[in-house]
């Protein structure tokens, strides 16, 4: 990967010193890295690491303790989710975290709501601008739900879509967002192999369209395949960090997985 | 094809008057209407956007006395005591919405509950200005004279005519704001309201938006009541009102035009049918309550709707 040219660039997204803590549990502590766009970033580590709180605290769900969070060179920490949303940042969820009732389509029309702005007024009284913007509106979701192969489901309720297809229409409504950078949140968790496999071609298929990932995920032979640097974190710090390689060589992350001690 | 559904539904409650000739029905019928109109706009933050209202009928209530007072106290004609009466019952829900749509499930319920309540006891205690038991005395709109015409709000028909006109318009707004970005800004908050926020939709606003404009219906509902009956009691505002018209929702089938008319004609017109007292409704209310929620949990047009997707494309 050419992430030595891309460093000379400032980073997309640039956290330092995060802490998070609930009452005395610190969940995240001193944690600090940064993202360079248009890479794949991988964020591992034990159950209880801390990683979802890193989530939390970059979409604006759970208040920091300490640090900063500086996405496209402004402090993002503070801001409500649909505020940070509306910036360039969203999240896929973690289990198939979907609107059930609503159909396939509308669904990912959804997440164009912060890219759209018809009002109440222009919905009732269908405005010229109203009707442009719906049917433009429509060609998007036509073109996300080709791109997520859920194209021939388009009129069916979420609900009624396999697991694997929810984590696909989640991920297709949160591009729908026009995101700059997107968190997925154990994309391939419950999948079977070629699933997973469908699943990483879409991932290249979004970081092909200019979006940079930042990926949770358990599955280490993925994460090794997609990502291009990966952090590991262990009680809430800093274990490791660098490209999958090295990472994986890295005596302190095998210990922190396998449990082996230190003589 | 629910268009077609939606015309032929619209044109029986045109030729209505021409069958029946009976004030009585008449009357009824125009009853319903203003039901029809609460009905729906409570579908707006019940059955879209999710948020159980126990106080829809305080809106109509506060709509109902402005609209009386204005005309009966400080002698405003009939259209502008409605448009400052739908205004002041606008600025209410959005005053009190605020701070209210903050609280979620089971507590939103009961703060909509307690609103209904303490809406119900100052109009009842503010008696210099309302009137205590009933406010009396809310003229008719006036007769008007249009293209040589004479439209005189006295006549039953006229007045049922009026009304239908609101209830057509509630109607048709409310599906077009459904249809679209807003509508699915409301359904998402539905559905999951961390995942919209996520989404990047502002569900403070929207759901402020939903509760505004519902209210805001209501209170029209409320202004046209008023002139309707003439007098008006503190009750309209309070629990029963308000429990019925969700009963009327859940029945009838949120989010479907059908159940927004199906749920008040069938709860309005059934006990009349089986001539039972006053006393027995609330018994009649339940029992029916109860056979719908377990044989038909998304009511009356939601279960026709299930039936086949035949029958559902019938279905507005």
């Amino acid at each position: 990967m050419d992430s030595l040219s891309l460093e000379n660039h400032a980073p997309l997204l640039r956290v330092e010193k995060l802490s998070v803590s609930f009452g005395r549990l610190l969940a995240v502590h001193d944690l600090g890295f940064q993202i360079q766009s248009g890479e794949i970033f991988g964020l591992i580590g034990p159950n209880g690491a801390g990683k979802t709180t890193v989530f939390n605290a970059i979409t604006g769900t759970v208040p920091l303790s300490e640090g900063k969070i500086r996405f496209a060179e402004t402090d993002i920490a503070g801001l409500t989710t649909h505020q940070i949303t509306a910036r360039g940042v969203v999240r896929a969820y973690q289990a198939a975290t979907i609107f059930p009732q609503i159909s396939v389509v509308e669904h990912v029309m959804t997440g164009l709501h912060c890219r759209t702005s018809t009002s109440v007024w222009g919905a009732f009284l269908h405005t010229p601008f109203t009707r442009k913007e719906e049917v433009q509106s429509q060609k998007k979701v036509k073109e996300l739900l080709e791109i997520s192969n859920l194209a021939d489901f388009r009129e069916q309720p979420a609900s009624s879509l396999t697991w694997a297809q929810q984590k696909r229409l989640m991920l297709a409504t949160a591009l729908a967002t026009n995101p700059k950078l997107i968190l997925l949140d154990e994309p391939v968790a419950g999948m079977n192999a070629s699933e997973i496999q469908e699943m990483i071609e879409l991932i290249a298929t979004v970081r092909k369209k200019g979006v940079t990932v930042f990926i949770i995920e358990h599955n280490m032979k993925v994460m090794m395949k997609v990502c291009d640097r990966i952090l590991v974190m262990n009680y809430g710090q800093k274990l490791s960090e660098g490209i999958p390689e090295e990472v994986a060589r890295d005596p302190k992350v095998i210990e922190a997985y396998l449990g082996y001690k230190h003589n | 094809m629910r268009i077609l559904t939606c015309l032929f539904l619209g044109l029986v409650a045109f030729l209505l008057p021409l069958v029946i000739r009976s004030n009585y029905w008449l009357y009824m019928f125009t009853l319903v209407g203003i039901y029809i109109i609460l009905v729906a706009s409570l579908d707006l933050i019940y059955g879209y956007t999710g948020m159980v209202s126990l106080g829809h009928g305080a809106f109509f209530g506060i709509g109902a006395y402005a609209c009386g007072i204005l005309q009966t106290k400080l002698g405003f004609p009939f259209l502008p005591a409605l448009i400052l009466g739908t205004l002041f019952t606008c600025s209410v829900a959005a005053v009190l919405g605020w701070p209210m749509l903050r609280i979620k499930g089971p507590y939103f319920a009961l703060g909509t509950l307690a609103l209904g309540l303490m809406v119900t006891i100052v109009i009842h205690n503010w008696d210099s200005l309302t009137g205590g038991v009933s406010l009396s005395g809310i003229p008719l709109p006036p007769v008007i004279q249009f293209l040589g015409y004479t439209i005189d709000f006295s006549s039953k028909q006229i007045y049922y005519y009026f009304v239908l006109l609101f209830v057509f318009s509630t109607l048709f707004f409310i599906k077009q704001i459904t249809h679209s970005r807003p509508g699915r800004a409301f359904q998402s908050i539905r559905e999951n309201a961390d995942l919209a926020e996520a989404l990047g939709v502002d569900i403070l606003r929207y759901k402020l938006i939903a509760y505004v404009m519902a209210s805001t219906i209501a209170g029209v509902a409320g202004g046209l009541y008023a002139s309707y009956m003439g007098s008006i009691e503190p009750e309209i505002a309070g629990g029963h009102m308000s429990f019925y018209l969700l009963v009327m929702i859940v029945i009838g089938g949120a989010r479907t035009i059908t159940g927004e008319i199906v749920g008040p004609l069938l709860l309005w017109f059934v006990p009349e049918f089986l001539e039972a007292t006053q006393v027995y409704r609330p018994l009649f209310f339940g029992f029916i309550l109860l056979v719908v929620i377990i044989f038909m949990p998304m009511g009356i047009a939601g279960k026709l709707r299930s039936l086949h997707p035949r029958i559902s494309r019938w279905i507005p």
